[in-house]
């Protein structure tokens, strides 16, 4: 086995773990807000179900609102700092607090757990060593640190290391990957923020796939702290 | 008679009797669906619409001291968790996987049942009195007093995994929920009964053999040849219980899948349960108010575990009203956050137009017309004495019959009328079991027909 670690660390010895994940932590937040408009296609053995939210960041801070289905037509969420969120109904003209645990299922059956969409950056969270590396792409096996709450064992990821996003994540648990997330189709959105366009989630035990498909990407638009406050919520009443 | 005559009308008997139910066991591909019962038909019907089909039932029992112990709940997280961790189930539904959305002034918090297995006492019962004052919960996923826990696996499809089964020895095995678990314990009971016919043809001929010597007289081909018969009839019948399982492996559980409905039974009381079919469109305000007005109409015959409860729960966690919703832009907003989570499969179909009802009681006249008989759990309870009598029986004609060989060479005796009440004892105990099992199926089928009764709107109109 030793010859093996010596060799990869030779091989790998350009990577430096720690630099890349600030890197790419760092672009996934180069931003001061943020907004998009997403369209979700939930594929579960080829039925598929579709839903289109627009989606207002900055910080932590986000504010979802929902275009389509006719169904969710109007319900708006909004996320705060630490994860409190607040969801408006519009047919029952309320705003209700929700909090749910890291293992909550996604809307509409979607791959995506709370945790998935929470975690856009690693480093806090997460001990990481290189798995391996190429010129381009560097694979860091992510494991949760003591008092970091996960549903899975490990992750791994991919960092695309020409513009420092993370390109694809395997979800682990007892030492099996249960779901990939990929994202493609790398935009620049300013000059130093990279986003993908499309980020595909796949359950690895069932023939189930989450894509979703981000448009209209727009950074640094001014957007006002009003925005992202339960009277904000109110106002779509 | 020759001898590798005799000898071949043997083999081939006990191949018959060992081979017929194991010639589908390894060939599951040529299990067809059946076309014979009507009503179990329409319960596979049911099964199919209501993912009861493709669901594996496990009922994990926790003992004389319950499931509420640090290391009964333990057990139980770790089987579900790592049944969820295999291929197997697309999802699991049990007390440790379930969420528990807790409604305040301010909002919800959604919480898992069983967040952490408690340490003290105190909190052991805390969580305890939570989980049984779960109306939704109690005799469906636990029993009410807390012994035993269900735990549903809906399975994947294609179901590759078939015959995985826990190594627990707490868990039972898995059985299914429709009519066909039936049919297949019964397949399974009357493989069993050819083979002790096998095991008893090799005394009988010992003795039949002698008889022959004394009285010079071909006794032991009449034997073999009514034995036959027996067991022909019974690998025709086990043959077309298998047809209606659903697949070999559970017809082989036999009196184990019939223990497995027993340990069921003691958690949902699914003897006494019947399930009914509600047809509408439950994405209308008025759809489910007729539905709720359907299980209290039914509530007149038993107790009505109704799917709008389901909804009143979410409602009352998402709006802090447990009503059900007053337009039908409400109900379709419910339905879309409630989204398509596993448990509600099992109570209303994706397209919302059929609901399914656990009508629990004695059902003296159920809308449709079908009855059922109010003994049904004591008829169960009677065939399951009866059949061990008749097993001791069996285990006594087969005692006796090498008794009396023995004791016919050992004293060179013996006499004709001796030989034929031998005779008539053995092939009788085939011939009772046969006539229980046809009678218990009976009663089955009229659990079944009623289990699977539709009841549309128009009908209660």
């Amino acid at each position: 086995m030793m010859p093996i670690a010596l060799l990869a660390g030779l091989l790998f010895a350009n990577v430096d773990v720690a630099t890349v994940l600030k890197k790419a932590d760092d672009n996934a937040v180069r931003f001061t807000d943020l907004k998009m408009t997403t369209t979700m296609v939930v594929d579960d053995q080829g039925s598929t179900k579709t839903a289109k939210f627009e989606t207002f960041q900055k910080g932590e801070k986000r504010f979802v609102k929902f275009l389509a289905p006719a169904d969710a037509k109007g319900m708006a969420v909004l996320i705060e700092e630490g994860g409190s969120s607040f969801v408006y109904l519009p047919q029952f003209q309320k705003v209700r607090r929700i909090a749910g645990h890291q293992k909550s299922q996604g809307l509409m059956d979607s791959d995506f757990s709370n945790e998935d969409m929470g975690s856009s950056r690693f480093a806090g969270g997460y001990d990481a060593t290189l798995v391996d590396a190429t010129d381009k792409v560097a694979r860091l096996k992510m494991t949760p640190k003591a008092g970091t709450e996960s549903e899975y064992e490990s992750l791994v990821v991919s960092v695309d290391l020409e513009n420092f996003v993370y390109i694809q994540i395997e979800y682990f648990v007892s030492g099996k990957a249960v779901k990939r997330q990929t994202r493609s189709d790398i935009k620049k959105v300013t000059d130093d923020f990279f986003m993908p366009s499309s980020i595909l989630m796949e359950d690895l035990t069932r023939p189930h796939k989450t894509t979703l498909t981000l448009d209209n990407v727009a950074a640094n638009s001014g957007l006002a702290d009003s925005l992202f406050t339960k009277q904000a919520l109110e106002r779509q009443r | 008679m020759r001898a590798w005559l005799r000898y071949v009308i043997w083999l081939s008997l006990i191949v018959v009797a060992f081979g017929a139910g194991r010639f589908l066991v390894h060939s599951p591909q040529s299990l067809t669906e059946t076309t014979g019962l009507a009503a179990v038909d329409a319960m596979t019907a049911t099964a199919k619409r209501f993912a009861l089909a493709d669901a594996a039932l496990w009922v994990v029992d926790g003992g004389p001291a319950g499931l509420f112990r640090p290391d009964a709940l333990r057990e139980l997280a770790g089987q579900t968790k790592g049944l969820g961790k295999t291929r197997l189930c697309r999802s699991v539904i049990a007390i440790t996987e379930l969420d528990d959305p807790v409604s305040t002034d301010e909002g919800t918090e959604v919480v898992p049942l069983i967040p952490e297995i408690p340490s003290s006492d105190a909190a052991m019962q805390m969580l305890r009195a939570r989980v049984l004052s779960r109306a939704d919960l109690v005799d469906q996923l636990v029993s009410s007093d807390g012994q035993r826990a269900l735990v549903i696996c809906l399975l994947q499809r294609p179901q590759a995994e078939m015959t995985w089964v826990p190594a627990s020895p707490r868990l039972t095995q898995w059985t299914r929920v429709d009519a066909r678990a039936t049919a297949a314990m019964l397949g399974g009971d009357l493989q069993l009964s050819a083979v002790l016919m096998a095991a008893l043809a090799l005394p009988l001929m010992l003795l039949l053999q002698m008889y022959e010597k004394r009285y010079m007289r071909r006794f032991s081909v009449w034997g073999a040849l009514s034995l036959g018969v027996m067991v022909i009839l019974s690998s025709v019948v086990t043959w077309r219980s298998m047809l209606m399982a659903r697949d070999g492996f559970a017809t082989v559980l036999g009196g184990r899948a019939f223990y497995a409905a027993r340990q069921l039974d003691l958690v949902t009381k699914t003897s006494t349960t019947a399930l009914v079919t509600v047809t509408g469109d439950f994405t209308t305000s008025s759809g489910l108010r007729s539905l709720e007005q359907t299980c209290a109409e039914l509530g007149a015959h038993g107790s009505v575990a109704c799917p709008t409860d389901v909804l009143r729960r979410a409602a009352s966690a998402l709006t802090g009203d447990a009503v059900l919703p007053a337009t039908d832009e409400q109900a379709k907003q419910l339905w879309f956050l409630l989204g398509d989570r596993p448990e509600l499969s099992l109570l209303f179909t994706q397209d919302r137009q059929h609901a399914l009802l656990r009508l629990r009681g004695k059902f003296a006249a159920v809308p449709g017309g079908t009855k059922l008989p109010a003994s049904l759990a004591s008829l169960y309870a009677i065939s399951r004495a009866l059949r061990s009598l008749v097993a001791s029986g069996l285990l006594l004609a087969v005692a006796g019959c090498v008794a009396a060989a023995w004791l016919g060479r050992r004293f060179k005796w013996g006499s004709f009328p001796l030989a034929t009440a031998f005779a008539v004892t053995a092939f009788a105990c085939p011939v009772a079991m046969l006539s229980l099992a046809l009678l218990t199926l009976s009663a089955w089928t009229v659990f079944a027909s009623l289990a699977a009764t539709s009841i549309t709107m128009k009908d209660l109109e």
